[in-house]
């Protein structure tokens, strides 16, 4: 019997294969947000997807997204008008540009000057002209002197002649008002053209290099498809939208560029769709570049140089990105515009550079039929071209970094100078993985000497002073650990299986590869510092405190990058350019940075707070950090819910902002200056109290209010609170003894003046509401905050004693510094009776008593 | 053989509302060479991975030698080694490396990572590969470095979770004297593997586990009470897991 088997059915066509690819892609990250609610809305037996614990991630990326449209939009509107005040300015020649409040300052010094100006007339002028000066960029006084300077000198010898009110209207958006000319003027065209190339140029490489983690590899779902009945030309077209459509550079820098340029061309809201117009076309060609590059790199050249040029395109294309935002500094888009001048107009601005859309008119229409013509042939060309390279396979080898094979000669390890082990494998993979190596040293080296070749202000300022070249080395070592500390567990996750073989706890690993990152990133600090110190004039001991104040800031931002990087690891992700979310980077570069005020603080107090509150968040981090390790591959499981260290700081701040906001408010809407303290005061404590323990009980904390002192004394209330009172007075005692001291010695009595003076210009009326706060509000919420989740979260690692001094650490740094020390006093007293008694009344009363004695010791005085 | 060295008791591993694993209850004798055996998605490796604390159950305890295997996670490392399915291994590491690593992190001194691996290494026939990066490694030459590691501190526990998957059949044979020789002189041995003739031949006990619960444990021959005298484990492991699963359809109402 003949059996008939049906005929072969037809391939799915280059398009379907590709729409089916996208359609596969989206359905996964719709998947994706849908596994991170925390609860299913219903039980059921089968499992959806794989279980994911609820992640923050995707909170901190929304806002920190927001935050970079948001900058990039600032930064690509303060561009154009940079560029449009810098052509007026040109077009006017020797007559300076004002603004209008200027104009009528210079108008009115006109009026005046035939009568000679008096000495405050001319104050106010200067004042006026030293405020253009400083909305112009530039902050140094010495810059601004000159300017000004300059300014008066076209006054005395011209008069009002001498200036012109600018056309322009300064403005925090893009709008027409901020283009100078026409449309399709070249002063303004040309330099635009040269960033728009920079930013294309930095994407297209970034493209190549950066999706894949090793550009010799392919893909293992690349290898999947590539096993299906389908025309390769679908897969590889898939992979062009997938660049052009998937990439976060061309939505948040490219985008608000072009978007912003044609707005402010005169295209107005209609530059929105016309500027991700550019940005698609830009990244279809991208992702034509990365096709081509990907088939040919791996079929014709060996894999290991594969691996090295992806090293070098991966350093290589985050210059012009670099060169692009640098045009912020006006010495910087100065030579940018005047490089553009020398370039001839059609390089910059043709029909397939889509810049030449903000000309209007009949050329925008061209550019825009022409770059959508090349975009589908480039496309065209690209998927065909590398079909074709793939008609003989994928690659032509297993790995891109080939061993030995056969017997070695020497079968016994070379003695190491390293104890570590995981120090001597990291030192191993750090130098062998090209990539690594490159984006961890070469590319932030670059980077700052990009910026020393660019800003000459900059270059010599590093020289000048040792703040500047401790600021420079901070930056180096910080930019090291964001991509080295930051992945530490990124980079472990296929691999995480073997630490949970070896005898040793994995938080405790981690903070291993901290001190490693530490210890590498200090090595790059002091390399800085000292060709910054070689070349500047400062004293050798002031260099060396700067140098170990660095070196300290460097060790804990190791710690803080590496404890970000571990939390904000998905361990359990098999994706892996989506294991760690690019938001942690910017937040340790965003938290990480704040240690700068550090090395430029005036005073040894705030370099010491400084210090202590790094040291505070990197213990946070990291008592997270222990608590989440032993879950890292559990898909459901988390840690017990508890009373953390982060929880204190969260609980702190929330504090400190909220006071100070709701201060501003009472005070906008006619509150007494005392009256807005006490309120801003006991309602920011009383809502952060409410939040805090809100979000305790929706963690599931056990037995809250008794982890919290919300209970009776151990001994009853009127014990706790006689006993609290006893040690108030104690402390009390103490603090008079102190204020004896400060009265007789003069720095500290100076210190208590300016802080006084500081404090409030009207002192006499506040008085009565500052007790107020001090004795009956400050205790309660500060009490709440400091002992009952600060100390307690500190009391869940040390004992009894050193939890007690760190709480009072942080309560005594958040107060005057001349306060300090009785503050530390009271705070280490009063987590001690806290300790003791378990019950917040205890303390409270501790803190009340001491307020009251203070208080009524200082009005006393004074009265 | 002796007293137990682990002990399960009422193990359970809950994903959200699915059970991976309910209510678990096995020993393991010190000294034996144990076979967890099932169908795929039973909870074979969920099991293992809670033995080495990967997971955190749900209800339940797993204790290897008194002690607690999430809790003392670390004390337990000293006595356990483990293979998985799928060892994945550093880029840009050699085999060589990758082994003194991990002698490393177990506290073992240059010379003794020396001492102890070389022979291991000829034992399993990966001499030739040591010195290539483990990347470029087919799937049973990785399994072949795992086992290296996971012998490497002598452990008196190894867990191997289908240990002779990918490898040839003289590698095969020779994994299987090994552990032999291992479990005679004191080690005790838990493996999971789907090759029942081989486990037959292996191992002491065995026990089945379906749908995520025990469904039979035993020596063979008290396992052969489930099917017929003469059965073989493949039989044997027919009959109890198809009853296992049809008990299972029969409590679970079906969805409408």
């Amino acid at each position: 019997m003949t059996t008939h088997l049906p005929g072969p059915r037809p391939l799915p066509s280059m398009f379907r294969v590709a729409w089916l690819v996208v359609a596969f892609s989206v359905r996964r990250s719709l998947n994706r947000i849908a596994a991170l609610r925390k609860k299913p809305k219903k039980a059921s037996a089968a499992r959806e997807g794989t279980a994911r614990k609820g992640s923050t991630g995707g909170f901190l990326l929304a806002i920190f997204s927001a935050l970079i449209l948001f900058s990039s939009v600032s930064q690509a509107t303060r561009l154009v008008y940079n560029l449009a005040a810098s052509a007026e300015r040109r077009d006017l020649g020797s007559i300076a540009l004002v603004d209008a409040s200027t104009m009528a300052w210079i108008a009115w010094a006109d009026d005046h000057a035939h009568a000679g100006l008096r000495t405050h007339e001319r104050t106010q002028l200067r004042d006026a002209l030293d405020r253009l000066a400083e909305t112009e960029g530039l902050h140094d006084d010495a810059e601004i002197a000159k300017r000004t300077d300059w300014r008066l000198q076209l006054f005395s010898e011209r008069g009002v002649a001498g200036f012109h009110e600018s056309k322009l209207k300064r403005s925090s958006l893009p709008s027409r008002a901020l283009w100078y000319g026409a449309a399709d003027s070249p002063q303004m065209l040309a330099p635009l053209g040269v960033v728009a190339w920079l930013l294309s140029t930095s994407f297209m490489l970034i493209a190549v290099a950066g999706p894949n983690q090793d550009l010799a590899k392919v893909e293992w779902v690349l290898e999947w498809w590539f096993t299906f009945p389908v025309p390769a030309r679908g897969l590889l077209l898939a992979r062009v939208l997938e660049t052009a459509f998937g990439s976060p550079l061309g939505w948040f820098v490219l985008a608000p560029f072009f978007s912003v340029t044609y707005c402010c061309a005169g295209y107005g809201w209609l530059g929105l769709p016309l500027g991700l117009f550019s940005v698609v076309y830009i990244g279809l060609l991208a992702g034509c570049l990365r096709v081509v590059a990907e088939t040919v790199l791996r079929r014709w050249v060996a894999l290991r140089n594969v691996a090295r040029v992806q090293a070098v395109l991966s350093v290589v294309g985050v210059l012009p990105m670099v060169a692009a935002i640098a045009t912020s500094s006006p010495e910087w888009l100065e030579k940018v515009a005047h490089f553009s001048q020398t370039v001839p107009f059609v390089v910059l601005v043709n029909r397939l550079s889509p810049i030449a859309i903000a000309t209007g008119g009949a050329h925008a229409w061209q550019t825009l039929l022409a770059c959508a013509s090349f975009a589908a042939i480039a496309t065209l060309a690209a998927t065909t071209f590398g079909g074709w390279v793939l008609r003989d396979g994928l690659t032509t080898s297993a790995g891109s970094h080939q061993g030995r094979r056969g017997r070695a000669l020497d079968e016994n390890a070379r003695r190491s100078f390293i104890p570590s082990a995981l120090v001597r494998k990291e030192l191993l993979s750090l130098f062998r993985d090209r990539t690594l190596f490159s984006q961890t040293f070469v590319l932030p080296g670059m980077i700052l000497g990009m910026q020393v070749l660019m800003n000459r202000r900059f270059a010599q300022s590093l020289t000048a002073t040792p703040q500047h070249a401790a600021g420079m080395a901070f930056a180096a070592a910080g930019l090291v650990l964001s991509t080295g500390a930051c992945n530490t567990l990124a980079v472990e996750v296929p691999v995480l299986w073997i630490y949970f073989t070896v005898p040793k706890a994995l938080d405790r690993l981690f903070l291993d590869k901290a001190v490693f990152w530490s210890c590498l990133a200090a090595l790059i600090a002091v390399l800085v510092y000292g060709v910054a110190a070689a070349l500047g004039s400062w004293s050798p001991l002031a260099g060396v405190a700067m140098l170990g104040l660095v070196l300290v800031g460097v060790t804990l931002n190791a710690f803080i990058a590496t404890g970000i990087g571990v939390l904000g690891t998905r361990a359990l992700e098999t994706d892996t350019k989506r294991r760690i979310s690019p938001a942690m980077t910017y937040l340790y570069l965003a938290v990480g940075s704040t240690f700068a005020y550090a090395l430029y603080a005036p005073s040894a107090w705030a370099k010491f707070a400084q210090v202590v509150l790094s040291t505070l968040l990197a213990y946070a981090l990291w008592q997270k950090v222990r608590d989440h390790a032993p879950f890292l591959l559990d898909p459901n499981e988390r840690p017990p819910p508890t009373i953390a260290v982060a929880d204190g700081i969260i609980a702190a701040l929330m504090f400190f902002i909220l006071q100070a906001l709701l201060g501003l408010y009472f005070g906008s809407i006619g509150y007494s200056p005392g009256g807005s303290l006490l309120l801003a005061f006991s309602l920011a404590g009383l809502v952060t109290g409410v939040v805090m323990l809100f979000s305790f009980w929706r963690m599931g904390v056990p037995k809250l209010f008794g982890r919290l002192g919300l209970s009776a004394p151990r001994r009853g209330f009127v014990r706790g609170i006689l006993t609290g009172v006893a040690v108030g007075l104690l402390c009390g005692l103490a603090g008079k003894g102190y204020l004896l001291v400060v009265d007789h010695v003069d720095v500290l009595r100076r210190l208590r003046d300016e802080t006084v003076s500081l404090s409030s210009p009207d002192s006499g009326s506040i008085a009565p509401w500052f007790a107020l706060l001090a004795v009956l509000a400050a205790p309660v919420f500060e009490e709440f905050i400091f002992r009952g989740v600060l100390f307690g979260g500190f009391r869940r690692s040390f004992g009894p004693v050193v939890a007690a001094a760190s709480s009072a650490l942080v309560f005594a740094i958040v107060h005057p510094a001349i306060a300090s020390a009785p503050v530390f006093l009271l705070g280490f007293a009063a987590a001690l009776v806290y300790e003791h008694e378990r019950s917040l009344i205890v303390p409270m009363a501790t803190h009340m008593t001491y307020n009251a004695v203070i208080v009524g010791l200082v009005f006393g005085s004074h009265s | 053989m002796g007293s137990s060295i682990v002990e399960i008791r009422g193990l359970t591993k809950k994903y959200g509302g699915f059970s991976a694993l309910s209510d678990l209850d096995l020993e393991v004798r010190r000294g034996e060479l144990f076979a967890l055996l099932g169908p795929n998605g039973a909870g074979k490796t969920t099991t293992m991975r809670m033995l080495m604390g990967i997971l955190k159950p749900s209800d339940g305890t797993a204790c290897i030698s008194d002690l607690n295997c999430f809790e003392d996670r670390v004390a337990v490392k000293r006595l356990v080694g483990f293979l998985p399915d799928e060892p994945v291994f550093h880029d840009y590491l050699r085999g060589i490396e990758i082994i003194r690593f991990v002698g490393g992190m177990h506290g073992l001194s240059a010379a003794e990572v020396e001492a102890r691996a070389w022979p291991l290494i000829e034992r399993i026939e990966l001499a030739d590969a040591t010195h290539e990066f483990a990347v470029n490694y087919s799937r049973g030459m990785k399994k072949k470095l795992g086992l290296v590691c996971a012998l490497l501190h002598e452990p008196q526990l190894l867990i191997l979770d289908e240990p002779t998957s990918g490898l040839d059949p003289i590698a095969t044979r020779r994994l299987n004297e090994l552990l032999l020789e291992k479990v005679h002189s004191g080690m005790t041995v838990l493996l999971s593997s789907h090759l029942l003739d081989q486990v037959q031949k292996l191992c002491q006990r065995m026990a089945i586990i379906s749908g995520g619960r025990l469904a039979a444990i035993g020596t063979l021959e008290e396992l052969r009470s489930r099917a017929t005298a003469e059965s073989s484990l493949e039989e044997i492991f027919f009959a109890v897991a198809t009853e296992s699963i049809a008990n299972a359809a029969v409590s679970t109402p079906r969805s409408p």
